[in-house]
C-alpha cells in the first residue's frame, strides 16, 4: 500500500512535472500587443523596447524584446509574442529622420516623439514604477505619443 | 536599442516638470480650471479678461482727431486671448492662447484685425474642442503629456518685426512666425536643430548691428540656468552662454546700456508646485541682485545686491563714465505673479496686489581687468553697492526712444490712480527729468502699453496705445505728441469690440 502510495505519488509528479513542461511554451507565448497612436510625422521610423526590471528600465540596457517600425500614419501596433509572465515596461522613441537617435536640443530637450506604457511621466520621463505593467495571458495596452 | 541615455536621464526634464500629476496637495482646487465664475457676480471690468471666440475680421474703426499724414503703419499687439474652452476656464492671465491684433493705420483711417496663433497646442485644442494641455497657470483634468516646452507654447506676450515677418513671443519656448499682412502663422521659428525649443524672453533687444540681444531662463531639474543669447542679422544664434544665478529667478525682461546687459534677479523663485506658476516662492530672505553682463563677453559678469523685491520690466539703462543707472518697475514683492494676475480672471472683488513703482538703480561699474580677474574665482556679489532712487511714481510697461543714448531720455509708463478699485492702469505717465506728465484717461477705462514711435529726430515722437472702455464695450486707440501728452490724444479711434487685454506690441 505503501508503496503504491510512492507509486501514486511518483506518477502525480511525473504528470505535474510534464504538464508544466507542456506549459511552459505556452506561458511564454503570452502575447502583448502595443497601440501606438498620437504620432506627429508620419515618417521615420518606431523604436519599442520593453525592459524588464528597474535597473534595466532605468540604465537602458538587458531590453527582453524590441522592434522598430517605419510610420506610414498616425498610429501603429506592434506586437511581442514571446513574453513570459511578469513584470515590465515600455519606453517608445519615434526616430522621425531615421538617423538613429532621438534629436535633442541645446538642453537635452526631446524634438522627436516618445512615449511610456501606462502614459505615464506627464511632464517629463515616466518613472519605472509609473510605467510598470505585468504581463499574465494575452494582453494590450495604447501609449500616446508625445 | 534606445541608443541615447538620455532619453529617459534627468536632461529630459521639461519646463514643468515640477509638476507630476501624483502630487496633487490640499490646494489642487485652486490650480484646476474649474468653471466656478457664476458663483458671484462680476464686475463690468472682467470682460477685460474673458478672451475671445474667434478670429476678429476686418474692421474699420471711427475716427477723431488729427492723425498725421506720416504715421502710415501697422500697431500689433499681442495677448492671452482663448481663456476658455468646453466650459473650462484658465485661473492666471499668462495662460490663454496668444493671438495678434493689427490696427492698419492709413492716411487717418484706422482698421482692425485680429487672429489666433495656430500654435501646435491650439490647433491640437481646436480639433478636440477643449483644452489638451497645462499651462503655466492651470491644471486640465486628464491633460497630454507634453514632449517638450513647446507643446504649452501659447505664443501669447509679445510680437516684433524680424526679417519681414512678425514673430510672436512667449518666453519658455520658440516665438511663432506670423504673416505681416494676412496674420498667418506661418510655423515655429527655429534658429537651427540645436536651439530648437530653447526658452526665449518675449523682450528680445535690438543689438545695433540688425541683430538682437535675447535670454530665457531655466530652472528644471534643479538648474538655475540664465541662457544669453546673441541672434545674428542673418538669423542665427551667433553667441550663446549659459550663466548659473544664485538662485532660480522669475526673469521676465533685461535692458540694455551701451556697452552692458542688465538683468533683475528677482526675491521670487522656482521651486515645486502644481503648476510652472505655482512653483515660484516669494522668498525675500535671498534679496534680490542686479547682474550685469558684458555685451563683447557674456563671460564677464558684475554682480550686485539688492533688497528684496520683485520686477517684470525695465526703463532705460544709461553708462556716464564708470556710473550705471538703470530704470525699472519695481514690486515690493511678487504678488503681481502668484496671486493678483489669477484674481483678475475671477472677475469679481479684487485684493489689490502691490504696485509697481518706477526707481534708479545706480551703481558703479567694475573695471574690465576686475571682471577678467573675477571669471577664475567663485561668484562675488556685493563688490559695489548699488543705489535707489525712488521716484514715487506707480508705473508698468516702461516705453522709451529705444535707440542706444548716454542720457536718459523721457519714459512712458501707465498705472492707476490711487482711488481706482480695481487697480487697472487708467493713467498714462512720462517722466522725464524735468519732471512727470500724467494724462488720465476717465473713469472705466483700462490703458495699456504706450508704444513709443520715434520720428526723425531722437526726442520727438509719439505715442501710441490702447484701451478698453468697459462701460461702453469700446476698443480705441489713442494718439499722443510724446512732447506733451498731459494735453491729451491728438487723435483717437475706436470700435465696438471688446479686445482682450494684452501685454506688449510693435508698430511696423
Amino acid at each position: 500500500m505503501k508503496n503504491v502510495i510512492n507509486k501514486s505519488m511518483l506518477t502525480a509528479s511525473s504528470i505535474t512535472a510534464l504538464v508544466s513542461l507542456l506549459l511552459q511554451p505556452l506561458a511564454n507565448a503570452d502575447t502583448l500587443t502595443v497601440n501606438l497612436d498620437n504620432i506627429q510625422a508620419h515618417q521615420g521610423s518606431l523604436m519599442v523596447a520593453v525592459y524588464q526590471g528597474e535597473e534595466s528600465y532605468s540604465a537602458n540596457e538587458g531590453v527582453v524584446a524590441s522592434t522598430k517600425k517605419a510610420v506610414t500614419s498616425e498610429s501603429h501596433t506592434v506586437v511581442f509574442t514571446d513574453l513570459a509572465p511578469g513584470e515590465y515596461a515600455i519606453k517608445v522613441m519615434h526616430d522621425e529622420n531615421d538617423n538613429g537617435s532621438l534629436d535633442t536640443n541645446f538642453l537635452g530637450i526631446p524634438s522627436e516623439g516618445y512615449g511610456f506604457s501606462n502614459n505615464g511621466g506627464s511632464f517629463g520621463p515616466a518613472s519605472y514604477d509609473d510605467a510598470k505593467f505585468t504581463v499574465d495571458g494575452d494582453a494590450q495596452l495604447t501609449i500616446h505619443l508625445r | 536599442m534606445l541608443s541615447r541615455r538620455r532619453f529617459i536621464g534627468s536632461s529630459l526634464a521639461l519646463m514643468a516638470s515640477s509638476v507630476t500629476a501624483s502630487v496633487w496637495g490640499a490646494s489642487a482646487d485652486s490650480v484646476l480650471s474649474l468653471a466656478h465664475e457664476n458663483h458671484l457676480t462680476k464686475h463690468k471690468w472682467a470682460m477685460a479678461f474673458e478672451g475671445a471666440m474667434s478670429d476678429f475680421a476686418p474692421l474699420q474703426m471711427e475716427t477723431s482727431g488729427f492723425w498725421p499724414s506720416d504715421l502710415t503703419g501697422f500697431l500689433y499687439r499681442n495677448g492671452p486671448s482663448k481663456m476658455s474652452r468646453a466650459g473650462t476656464r484658465y485661473q492666471h492671465w499668462f495662460d490663454g492662447d496668444g493671438m495678434v491684433q493689427q490696427f492698419d493705420i492709413t492716411h487717418g483711417k484706422v482698421s482692425h484685425k485680429g487672429k489666433f496663433i495656430q500654435t501646435k497646442k491650439f490647433k491640437a485644442e481646436e480639433k478636440a474642442d477643449k483644452f489638451r494641455y497645462n499651462t503655466a497657470g492651470t491644471l486640465i483634468p486628464d491633460a497630454l503629456p507634453i514632449r517638450n516646452n513647446d507643446d504649452m507654447n501659447v505664443a501669447n506676450t509679445s510680437v516684433i518685426p524680424w526679417r519681414g515677418e512678425l514673430l510672436a513671443l512667449w518666453e519658455a519656448g520658440s516665438p511663432y512666425r506670423i504673416e505681416p499682412n494676412s496674420l498667418d502663422t506661418l510655423g515655429v521659428k527655429s534658429f537651427g536643430d540645436k536651439f530648437k525649443q530653447l526658452p526665449f524672453s518675449a523682450h528680445p533687444l535690438p543689438d545695433g548691428q540688425g541683430g538682437m540681444w535675447n535670454f530665457g531662463s531655466w530652472f528644471v531639474g534643479g538648474d538655475n540656468s540664465l541662457l544669453m543669447y546673441q541672434v545674428s542679422k542673418e538669423d542665427e544664434i551667433s553667441r550663446i552662454e549659459v550663466i548659473t544665478l544664485p538662485q532660480a529667478s522669475y526673469m521676465h525682461a533685461f535692458a540694455q546700456s551701451r556697452n552692458k546687459l542688465i538683468f533683475y534677479v528677482s526675491s521670487c523663485v522656482y521651486e515645486e508646485g502644481q503648476t510652472y506658476i505655482d512653483a515660484f516662492k516669494w522668498r525675500p530672505e535671498l534679496g534680490a541682485k542686479l547682474l550685469i553682463i558684458d555685451k563683447a563677453d557674456f563671460k564677464l559678469q558684475q554682480w550686485v545686491d539688492l533688497p528684496a523685491g520683485f520686477a517684470f520690466h525695465f526703463g532705460q539703462a544709461v553708462e556716464t563714465g564708470n556710473q550705471l543707472e538703470v530704470q525699472i518697475s519695481l514690486y515690493p514683492n511678487a504678488d503681481i505673479l502668484l496671486d493678483g494676475m489669477t484674481q483678475l480672471l475671477t472677475g469679481k472683488v479684487r485684493d489689490a496686489s502691490a504696485s509697481a513703482e518706477f526707481v534708479t538703480i545706480s551703481v558703479e561699474l567694475e573695471p574690465h581687468d576686475r571682471l577678467v580677474e573675477q571669471l577664475s574665482k567663485p561668484l562675488v556679489l556685493a563688490s559695489k553697492v548699488a543705489k535707489l532712487t525712488r521716484s514715487s511714481i506707480e508705473m508698468e510697461f516702461p516705453q522709451f526712444d529705444n535707440r542706444i543714448s548716454d542720457a536718459m531720455s523721457p519714459v512712458f509708463g501707465v498705472g492707476a490712480r490711487i482711488n481706482n478699485a480695481t487697480g487697472l492702469s487708467d493713467t498714462l505717465h512720462c517722466v522725464k527729468i524735468a519732471g512727470t506728465q500724467s494724462y488720465y484717461f476717465g473713469d472705466n477705462k483700462i490703458i495699456e502699453e504706450p508704444l513709443y514711435i520715434p520720428a526723425k529726430e531722437a526726442g520727438e515722437g509719439y505715442i501710441l496705445m490702447t484701451w478698453l472702455d468697459y462701460d461702453n464695450k469700446h476698443t480705441g486707440l489713442s494718439l499722443f505728441d510724446a512732447a506733451d501728452i498731459a494735453k491729451g490724444p491728438i487723435a483717437e479711434a475706436k470700435m465696438a469690440r471688446v479686445l482682450p487685454l494684452g501685454f506688449h506690441g510693435c508698430f511696423v
